[in-house]
C-alpha cells in the first residue's frame, strides 16, 4: 500500500515535470515558427508585384543533409565569414540548423489576385509555416495583402 | 487438588516459564531484516531526495530558459520597432558580387533624417544604439527623443537594447534592397525577423 502510494507520487511528480518541460519547448518551437513567418512575408513583400506569385509547393527552409536546397525565400540566407551567400546548412549554422532541421520547419506561399470592381488590383499572401513535433505537423499561418502601385 | 509445584508449572508454562516462548507472529524482527528494511528505506529516500530536488533544478532550468525566450524576443520587438522607422540603409551595404551582405552592425536613416546604429559587441554581448546629433555632429548613446516642446533630447536609457546575446546579424540582399533581415541568438536559440522599410 505504503509502495504504491509512493508510486503515484514520483509517477505525478515525474509527469509534471515532463509535461511542463513539453510545454516550454512548444511554446519556444512556436515563438520561432510566428518569427519566420513574419520573415518570410516581408521577403515576399519585398519583390516587384508582378513577380510575387502563387506556389503550392511546400519548400524546407534549410538545406537538407542530402544536400536538397532550401526554398527560394531562404536560398541566400547570410553571409558569414566565409564570404558567399550561404543557406541555413549543417557547416555554417550548426546551432540555427540543428534548430530548424529537428523539427523540420517548411514554409508555403499562397497568393490570390484580387480584382475588386472599381478598386486597385491587390493580391492576397497565405505563409504558412510547417514543423514536425513527435509525430504531429503543426502550422502557423500569417496573412498579408499587397495593392499594385499606380 | 493436589499438584505439585513442578506439575503446576509444567502444566502452564506460559506464565511462568521464562524466557517466555512467543508464537510466530508474536515475534521481534531480526537484526538482518531491520538491516535490510533500512537499506531499502534509504535508497527510496534518496531516490526521493534526489527526484525532488532534480524536480527543482529542472524547474530553475525551465525558468530561465523561459526567460531567455523572453528576452530574446523583447530584443527582436525593439529591433522591429526602431526599424520600421528606417528610410535608408548606410550599413550593410549588398555587394553587386556576393549578392547578400551580413554585418553585425546597422546603420540607417529615420524618418526624420536622423543616423542611428545597431551596434552587436561579441566581448560583452550587448546590442546598443547611438544616434547622430545633427546639431553637434557627434553620435550620442541612445536615441533622441522629442519632448514636449518637440526638441530632441538624448535618451540614454535606450542605449542598451539588449544584454547577454550570443550573436545578433543584420543581412540585406541586393535582390530585395527594401528588406532588412535579422537573427537574433541567445544561448541556442535563434530568433529571425525581417522588415521592409518605407523609402520606396
Amino acid at each position: 500500500m505504503a509502495a504504491s502510494i509512493l508510486l503515484v507520487v514520483v509517477g505525478a511528480v515525474v509527469a509534471l515535470s515532463i509535461t511542463s518541460s513539453r510545454n516550454i519547448r512548444r511554446s519556444a518551437d512556436v515563438l520561432f515558427a510566428i518569427s519566420l513567418a513574419q520573415l518570410t512575408m516581408e521577403k515576399v513583400l519585398g519583390n516587384p508585384y508582378d513577380q510575387i506569385s502563387d506556389d503550392s509547393t511546400i519548400y524546407p527552409i534549410y538545406k537538407t543533409v542530402a544536400g536538397a536546397p532550401p526554398g527560394p525565400v531562404f536560398e541566400n540566407f547570410e553571409v558569414p565569414q566565409t564570404g558567399s551567400s550561404l543557406a541555413i546548412e549543417k557547416l555554417n549554422f550548426q546551432s540555427l540548423h540543428t534548430q530548424v532541421s529537428d523539427l523540420q520547419y517548411r514554409y508555403q506561399v499562397r497568393v490570390t489576385d484580387l480584382i475588386p470592381p472599381n478598386a486597385h488590383a491587390s493580391k492576397q499572401i497565405l505563409v504558412t509555416i510547417y514543423w514536425m513535433n513527435e509525430g504531429n505537423t503543426y502550422e502557423y499561418k500569417l496573412s498579408g495583402f499587397l495593392s499594385k502601385k499606380t | 487438588m493436589n499438584i505439585s509445584f513442578r506439575a503446576f508449572f509444567r502444566r502452564r508454562p506460559d506464565i511462568h516459564s521464562y524466557p517466555l516462548p512467543l508464537s510466530r507472529d508474536r515475534m521481534g524482527f531480526t537484526f538482518v531484516e531491520i538491516m535490510v528494511a533500512s537499506v531499502i528505506a534509504f535508497v527510496l529516500f534518496q531516490a526521493v531526495y534526489q527526484l525532488f530536488f532534480s524536480t527543482l533544478n529542472s524547474n530553475k532550468v525551465h525558468d530561465e530558459y523561459t526567460s531567455k525566450l523572453m528576452a530574446c524576443r523583447v530584443v527582436l520587438m525593439q529591433v522591429q520597432r526602431l526599424t520600421v522607422d528606417a528610410r535608408a540603409i548606410l550599413h550593410p551595404i549588398p555587394s553587386m558580387t556576393v549578392g547578400t551582405t551580413s554585418s553585425n552592425t546597422l546603420v540607417f536613416r529615420d524618418s526624420i533624417g536622423l543616423v542611428k546604429t545597431l551596434s552587436f559587441s561579441k566581448e560583452t554581448g550587448e546590442l546598443k544604439m547611438h544616434t547622430l546629433d545633427l546639431q553637434t555632429g557627434t553620435m550620442v548613446p541612445g536615441s533622441l527623443d522629442p519632448d514636449l516642446g518637440g526638441t530632441l533630447q538624448p535618451n540614454p536609457r535606450r542605449s542598451i537594447l539588449g544584454k547577454g546575446l550570443k550573436e545578433v546579424v543584420f543581412t540585406v540582399d541586393s535582390m530585395s534592397m527594401d528588406t532588412l533581415q535579422y537573427r537574433i541568438m541567445i544561448d541556442d536559440f535563434h530568433l529571425v525577423g525581417g522588415v521592409r522599410l518605407l523609402n520606396g
